[in-house]
């Protein structure tokens, strides 16, 4: 078990999801929807360590190693780096491979303030695996992507789920795409009342 | 070059030496404040800095180091607090800005040697900045900027992204601690020499100027650095100069040009930039 939680309350101030019980292996890949203000995000950023729970546990192995791909509005992108440059300062050790998979060969020079939406998306998933975690956050990577965009991402993390044995915890508002039978768990939040 | 301006040189080449690295050293410290768009916070800082400036004078104590640790014992403690609310309350840091200002002139009105220092320490003239070249005053100096170069590529990796960072492994506090230690440091030293107006305006200006033509980090930092010096360099060399006012010969103040040297700058790239429709 990689991460687990037991009776898991999230929110800033005021409880937004309670009585979470979420179990994570290698290698499963989880999905998680709803509408806006459901709490997805504020789950995510829970289980990563970026706020504290409001109440029950978290329990995360001891060879945790997260990867996260957030929304592309979070970083800075007026800050003058280039995709390169910016992988370079905070990529990991496999930045190459990481440019290679999330096709940005060529776009090592292109500002961040400059690319498309769905290029800063790809930056991000490059920075994420160029660590090679063992468990990827991903919330809402495909929203800045057109359809054919968001089927090549899905099969590129089905791929590397499968190739690195990773676990992957999705955030997503596109549940018409098909991800057969690859997923493990899906979790429906509803809207807060 | 007339034998006034050449006189001067040879008279103030410390304060022109000093005051020109640390305006470069400033702006360059200052671009990160600017690109984490916390201007404010640091001009508040700033504005702690002068309130231990003059609590240091009051007391008396002028050893290099009093003044950066007693900003740092000010000044830390609103870093934690500031990072624990999470989020950026301007209407607090203008009461904090006033709160520093109005206790410094409290200590203003009693008068004694704080008078003529602290207005120094707001409005100084660089050209009567006391420059000491004592050890004790470089030895921390040096060891401070050693310590933000290390540090750097972290302080950057941090403020362009935070919850990467922390997710990474970074740990917030501390990171934020460093970074404002440091420029409390730099600053602790900058305004005691040469007033707080001198020092927010190279924290701020050359960053803000050359912030739309930068491509890269380090032509942002090269191009800070080298306005920065451009406009003390030439604002000494103005205030230098004398020029015909009526009857009189007038003296330009060397602060506030450089000031307002930095702020043409500003105005000129800002200018340009949009002029050429970027």
């Amino acid at each position: 078990m990689i991460l687990k939680t037991a009776n898991l309350q999230v929110g800033y101030r005021d409880v937004i999801l309670e009585n979470l019980e979420i179990s994570l292996e290698l290698g499963d890949i989880m999905v998680l929807t709803g509408p806006n203000g459901s709490g997805k995000s504020t789950l995510v950023k829970t289980l990563l360590g970026l706020l504290p729970p409001l109440g029950g546990s978290i329990f995360k192995s001891k060879d945790f190693d997260p990867g996260y791909v957030p929304q592309s509005k979070t970083i800075r992108s007026e800050f003058p780096l280039t995709i390169g440059s910016a992988l370079k300062l905070q990529g990991g050790s496999a930045i190459q491979e990481a440019i290679s998979i999330c096709n940005l060969s060529g776009l090592e020079n292109l500002l961040l303030s400059q690319a498309s939406g769905g290029q800063l998306q790809r930056f991000l998933f490059a920075r994420a695996i160029s660590y090679n975690p063992n468990i990827l956050f991903l919330d809402e990577p495909m929203d800045a992507l057109d359809k054919d965009s968001r089927i090549s991402l899905k099969d590129l993390l089905l791929n590397r789920a499968k190739k690195k044995k990773m676990a992957i915890l999705l955030i997503t508002h596109h549940p018409e795409i098909d991800w057969g039978s690859e997923i493990t768990q899906t979790i429906v939040l509803g809207r807060n009342p | 070059m007339n034998l006034e301006l050449w006189s001067s040189l040879e008279f103030f080449w410390p304060q022109i030496l000093l005051g020109s690295s640390f305006g470069i050293l400033l702006s360059l410290i200052g671009a990160l404040l600017v690109l984490r768009r916390q201007i404010f916070f640091g001009i508040t800082l700033s504005q702690g800095v002068s309130l231990a400036v003059a609590i240091s004078l009051y007391f008396g104590y002028d050893s290099p180091l009093f003044v950066p640790l007693l900003s740092l014992l000010i000044l830390l403690p609103l870093v934690v607090f500031k990072k624990s609310r999470n989020k950026d309350d301007e209407a607090f840091l203008a009461t904090l800005f006033l709160a520093f200002t109005a206790l410094s002139q409290f200590l203003l009105n009693l008068g004694g040697n704080v008078t003529n220092h602290l207005m120094a320490a707001y409005f100084g003239d660089i050209l009567t900045s006391p420059v000491s070249w004592d050890m004790q005053f470089f030895i921390p100096f040096l060891f401070a900027l050693f310590a933000y170069s290390v540090l750097h590529n972290r302080f950057l990796s941090y403020s362009f992204d935070q919850d990467f960072s922390i997710v990474r492994g970074n740990n917030p506090i501390q990171l934020e601690l460093m970074y404002f230690g440091l420029l409390i440091i730099f600053l602790s030293f900058s305004i005691h020499m040469f007033g707080s107006y001198f020092s927010m305006s190279q924290l701020v200006i050359p960053c803000f100027a050359l912030l739309p033509w930068a491509r890269s980090i380090k032509i942002l930092y090269v191009g800070t650095g080298l306005i920065s010096f451009l406009a003390t360099i030439l604002g000494f060399l103005l205030s230098f100069q004398s020029f015909p006012w009526g009857q009189e010969e007038l003296h330009l103040p060397t602060t506030s040009t450089i000031i307002l040297l930095l702020c043409f700058f500003a105005l000129l790239s800002r200018m340009l930039y949009r002029s050429l429709g970027r």
